[in-house]
């Protein structure tokens, strides 16, 4: 600012310019050495005057030299100075530092007027006062006896010590940086040492820690390194660095890593279900480049090894559902909670079709046989909420199985067996079970399913009917099946039924012929089953008549009525008399006098039936219950209908690789052997080996429905 | 095995002539019919053969093969040797005429030349010889007496020195071993024959009739029959070039799999 007023015209007199400036130098020279001066509005006054009437650049070079001359006799007495340690030296540095900075800063709000009016418009040769002032810090000061260099050294020094767990103190470090940074010097000089040593020190500490701590241990300790990291950075290193700090921790402490962690631990981890250790390795590896692929890797053969351990082992069968249902909610809970990803949840599912189909048939039907157990009445483990729950899990399984077919076959029978013996739980679940299986696999499917179920419906009106119109006395129940819809069952015609109930199985025949007359029906008794009032007459004096009511199946019922007319009959005399097919006679009489509830007696006494073997009515028969039942025999499953089933269903994928062969063959007349094995593939929903269809193709030519061409071997051709 | 032939480009005329000797004992014609072959396929003696065989009415040029066949004669010849009781030589205990035949052409009845001979007649029944069979048959061999026959019985291997013609008479050995009403092979006589037909044509066939002998496959399907021949000839002795995605049958690919342990083994052992 300045004043005319009050002095008159300018003064411009060399002398006065002299004047002015002796002033200003002494200004100068108290803020070079205190800090501050006392007149400022008068300095402010000279500066201005000088500027304006005097030579501007030479002002400058004068200031310049000011400055100048002041740092060099700092730097002087700064040097000759003893430290006793780096922290003590930095602290020095520092405070030069700042009293530098404070005092530039006085120096060009003094000089302001020739900054906004010189300086600025030199600014291709001039620095500004501040900059000015930092440069003389920096080449009088810092690039002066290796200063730069210690104050580095001492900064990289204390940062490892805080690495290393001492305390040391950062906002010392922070001044240094930011004094670094203000004199250009942070990129070139400080950062790429910092960012080596960084790098080596994580190095070391990856290998040393790994080898001495437990995965779980290491990720909180990496954990950890980061945030220390993060903090040290945000509150004294500045944030331009930050980047390339946390990838060099990450790819020393991770990247480099990844297989070695995930090799030691990861298993440990998921059988333990170590949710928030698991999140914390997910997180830790997705910051780094293939972090997470190979994660998924481990992911993947884990859910393998697991599962095969459960499927694979034939002595675990009784239990194989169950652990499967409880294996899957576990891994499924895991996911969630610690992998929340698209690419772990794909992995899940690969994994899981992967192993549930490495043993052929066995978990298909022991998932048929596990939704049978849940079906059936008396299964009071679950209500309605949990069992419709597990249900769904179930079905979840179900989806990854390859050979559906096997189930559909035991389901099948297990449904019959259940519809036809009155055994199941509820009709609802029945049917809520059946929707979920036509979701799942569609309506044709479960066609012959849902015809089972109508055929019950149907025999019920039935009988109904019947009863309103023959008026019997005799308790009759008959459901008509409708064959295809059922399983296969042998038929056994050949059965001798006492002849009172035959002729009512008559009277039932003839109202059904009557209702519809084109159909043919024939009686299978291996799933009938009937109550049967028994009075054994003991041997006692005491003479009281044993009454029991026993509830049988047909064959049984048929076996004992022959002793109704006959004391003691012989095991041929038996299978004469009935009629039934030996291996089921067998295990009937065995049900009758060699189980827990020996209603016959059996001599001579033993397990097994032999021809030799005679029976009579155990006469010493005791029993708590009046109501008994005897009839358990035909609800379990036997070996040997275990096997035919799986051996009906295998026929009949042979069958459908015929058919498909010949369909494609018929279709495209000729054909490569690869091409047709890959058509195949596609077509056929169950899985095959190609050993399979090489058997049915053999077989296809021998009978001529296919030929070899005469120069190709390997290619077919469709005979008409 | 295959046999390779040479098909060089020719000029000479001297080479013609050697090409035509050859053509002539390779198709048992004569001079007129082998030039006349060969001139056509720009003498490529390969490509001739081939040719001829597949339609060798096309190319005969020599009047009934220079020799004339009387037609009475053979019928003759059948007489001497049928049974009394049908129109046919067999093997019937009480005649045995056909045994006789053989021993008077000098036939061995256990050699290859007994199956050639009765593949050049088309013999459909093993063990006796239709009068059909008998007349057409000698009419194509050119013999209507057992001096002649002997003589042609004795170069029979001729016919079957072709690739294509010994396949023919390879699938046509099957038919004949096998019962008439049978569709597929007994084991028993598969060994006999491909012990027979197969020799020195296929490197593994000792070890081919030992896993055989020992597997629980009680008969041979034609295909399969057929298709050993094509695993004799193309597949290496080492089995490097066997595919068993192909469409090999599988009894053949039991055998390679078989059969691969045991050569592993014997060359491993034959280094060491």
């Amino acid at each position: 600012m300045v004043s005319t007023q009050s002095t008159g015209p300018p003064v411009v007199t060399g002398d006065q310019l002299e004047e002015l400036w002796t002033r200003l130098q002494l200004g100068l020279s108290d803020i070079l050495s205190t800090g501050d001066t006392r007149n400022k509005s008068s300095l402010l006054e000279d500066a201005d005057n000088l500027c304006i009437h005097g030579d501007k650049q030479d002002l400058y070079k004068k200031i310049s030299r000011e400055i100048e001359d002041h740092m060099r006799g700092c730097s002087a007495s700064f040097c000759k100075l003893d430290f006793p340690d780096q922290t003590a030296f930095l602290r020095e540095l520092a405070d030069v530092w700042l009293k530098h900075s404070k005092q530039t800063y006085l120096i060009r709000n003094i000089f302001n007027y020739l900054e906004r009016r010189y300086v600025i418009s030199q600014h291709h040769q001039l620095l500004p006062l501040w900059e000015l002032g930092a440069q003389t810090f920096r080449t009088e000061m810092m690039c002066v006896q290796n200063v730069s260099g210690r104050c580095i050294d001492s900064v990289l020094a204390l940062i490892e010590q805080e690495r290393c767990g001492d305390v040391i103190d950062g906002s010392l470090i922070g001044t240094i940086t930011l004094m670094l940074r203000k004199l250009d010097m942070y990129r070139s000089d400080f950062e790429e040492a910092f960012l080596q040593q960084t790098n080596e020190y994580y190095r070391r500490q990856a290998v040393a820690q790994l080898h001495s701590t437990a995965v779980p241990e290491y990720l909180g300790y990496v954990t950890r390194s980061l945030e220390e990291e993060e903090r040290r950075l945000r509150l004294y290193l500045g944030s331009s660095s930050r980047d390339q700090v946390i990838k060099t921790v990450e790819t020393n402490l991770i990247g480099n890593h990844i297989e070695g962690l995930l090799e030691k631990g990861f298993d440990a981890m998921m059988d333990g279900s170590r949710f928030m250790e698991l999140q914390t390795l997910s997180t830790l590896l997705s910051r780094v480049p293939e972090g997470v692929y190979h994660m998924c890797l481990y992911l993947y053969d884990y859910i393998k090894k697991r599962g095969l351990e459960i499927v694979m082992n034939p002595e675990k069968d009784k239990t194989m559902v169950h652990d499967l249902l409880e294996f899957k909610c576990t891994i499924d809970s895991i996911i969630e909670e610690s992998f929340p990803n698209e690419d772990c949840v794909d992995v899940k599912k690969k994994a899981f079709e992967e192993f549930i189909n490495k043993r052929p048939n066995k978990p298909a039907e022991l998932i048929a046989k596990f939704i049978d157990g849940k079906l059936r009445s008396g299964n009071k483990e679950q209500n309605e909420e949990e069992l419709e729950d597990m249900l769904d899990r179930v079905m979840v399984l179900f989806r990854f199985i390859q050979g559906k077919d096997i189930f559909e076959a035991f389901y099948k029978k297990d449904l019959a067996k259940r519809l036809l013996m009155g055994k199941s739980a509820s009709i609802d679940f029945e049917k809520s079970m059946l929707a979920k299986l036509k979701r799942e696999c569609g309506s044709q499917f479960t066609f012959k399913l849902e015809g089972m179920f109508k055929d019950i419906d149907v025999s019920k009106d039935l009988m109904s009917g019947y009863k309103e119109k023959d008026g019997s006395t005799v308790d009759l129940g008959v459901t008509v099946l409708t064959t295809g819809y059922w399983p296969g069952y042998t038929p056994d015609t050949a059965v001798v039924i006492p002849s009172q109930i035959a002729k009512t199985l008559e009277r039932y025949k003839v109202y059904y012929l009557a209702k519809h007359s084109g159909r043919k029906l024939s009686w299978q008794h291996s799933l009938s089953f009937c109550t049967i009032r028994a009075s054994f007459n003991t041997t006692s004096e005491k003479k009281v008549d044993q009454r029991k009511e026993l509830s049988v199946s047909a064959y049984q019922g048929v076996v004992l009525f022959l002793f109704n007319s006959a004391t003691k009959l012989s095991y041929p005399q038996i299978i004469e008399a009935t009629g039934i097919e030996e291996e089921q006679l067998q295990r009937t009489l065995q049900s009758l006098a060699c189980g827990k509830v020996r209603v016959l007696r059996k001599t001579p006494q033993g397990k097994d039936i032999d021809t030799g073997d005679s029976f009579e009515v155990n006469t010493d028969f005791k029993h708590k219950l009046f109501k008994i039942k005897i009839n358990q025999v035909q609800t379990k499953e036997t070996t040997e209908e275990n096997t035919n089933t799986t051996e009906k269903v295998f026929q009949d994928r042979q069958y459908q690789i015929d058919a498909a062969i010949v369909r494609v063959m018929k279709a495209r007349k000729t054909m490569t052997h690869p091409v047709l094995v890959s058509e195949l593939y596609n077509q056929l929903k169950f899985p095959v080996k190609p050993t399979d269809l090489k058997k049915r193709i053999e077989s296809l030519i021998e009978r001529d429905y296919m030929e070899r061409l005469k120069d190709d071997i390997n290619t077919y051709h469709y005979v008409a | 095995m295959r046999m390779n032939f040479q098909s060089k480009k020719m000029s000479g005329s001297a080479s013609k002539d050697r090409m035509i000797a050859k053509f002539m004992q390779l198709t048992a014609t004569g001079e007129k019919t082998a030039s006349f072959c060969l001139s056509i396929h720009g003498w490529k003696l390969d490509e001739a053969c081939d040719y001829y065989f597949s339609n060798p009415e096309k190319y005969a040029r020599d009047h009934k093969q220079q020799i004339m066949v009387d037609r009475k004669k053979i019928q003759h010849l059948f007489d001497r040797y049928r049974d009394p009781s049908a129109d046919v030589v067999s093997v019937s205990s009480s005649h045995d005429g056909l045994l006789r035949f053989f021993q008077d052409i000098q036939l061995d009845v256990y050699s290859i030349n007994a199956l050639i001979f009765s593949w050049r007649l088309g013999v459909v029944v093993q063990g006796q010889i239709t009068r059909e069979e008998f007349t057409n048959g000698l009419m194509a061999l050119g013999c209507d007496s057992v001096d002649k026959l002997k003589s042609r019985v004795s170069q029979l291997d001729n016919d079957i020195r072709h690739p294509t013609k010994f396949k023919d008479f390879y699938q046509y050995t099957f038919t004949f071993a096998k019962d008439t009403g049978a569709k597929n092979l007994g084991i028993e006589d598969a060994l006999r024959t491909w012990k027979i037909v197969l020799a020195g044509r296929f490197s593994h066939l000792e070890d081919w009739c030992t896993f055989i002998a020992q597997h629980d496959r009680r008969s041979i399907t034609r295909d399969t029959w057929n298709l050993l021949l094509d695993f004799a000839s193309t597949i290496n002795s080492d089995l490097s070039n066997y595919d068993e995605e192909g469409a090999w049958p599988i009894l053949i690919d039991e055998f390679v799999g078989w059969l691969r342990p045991r050569i592993n083994t014997s060359t491993s052992s034959a280094m060491s």
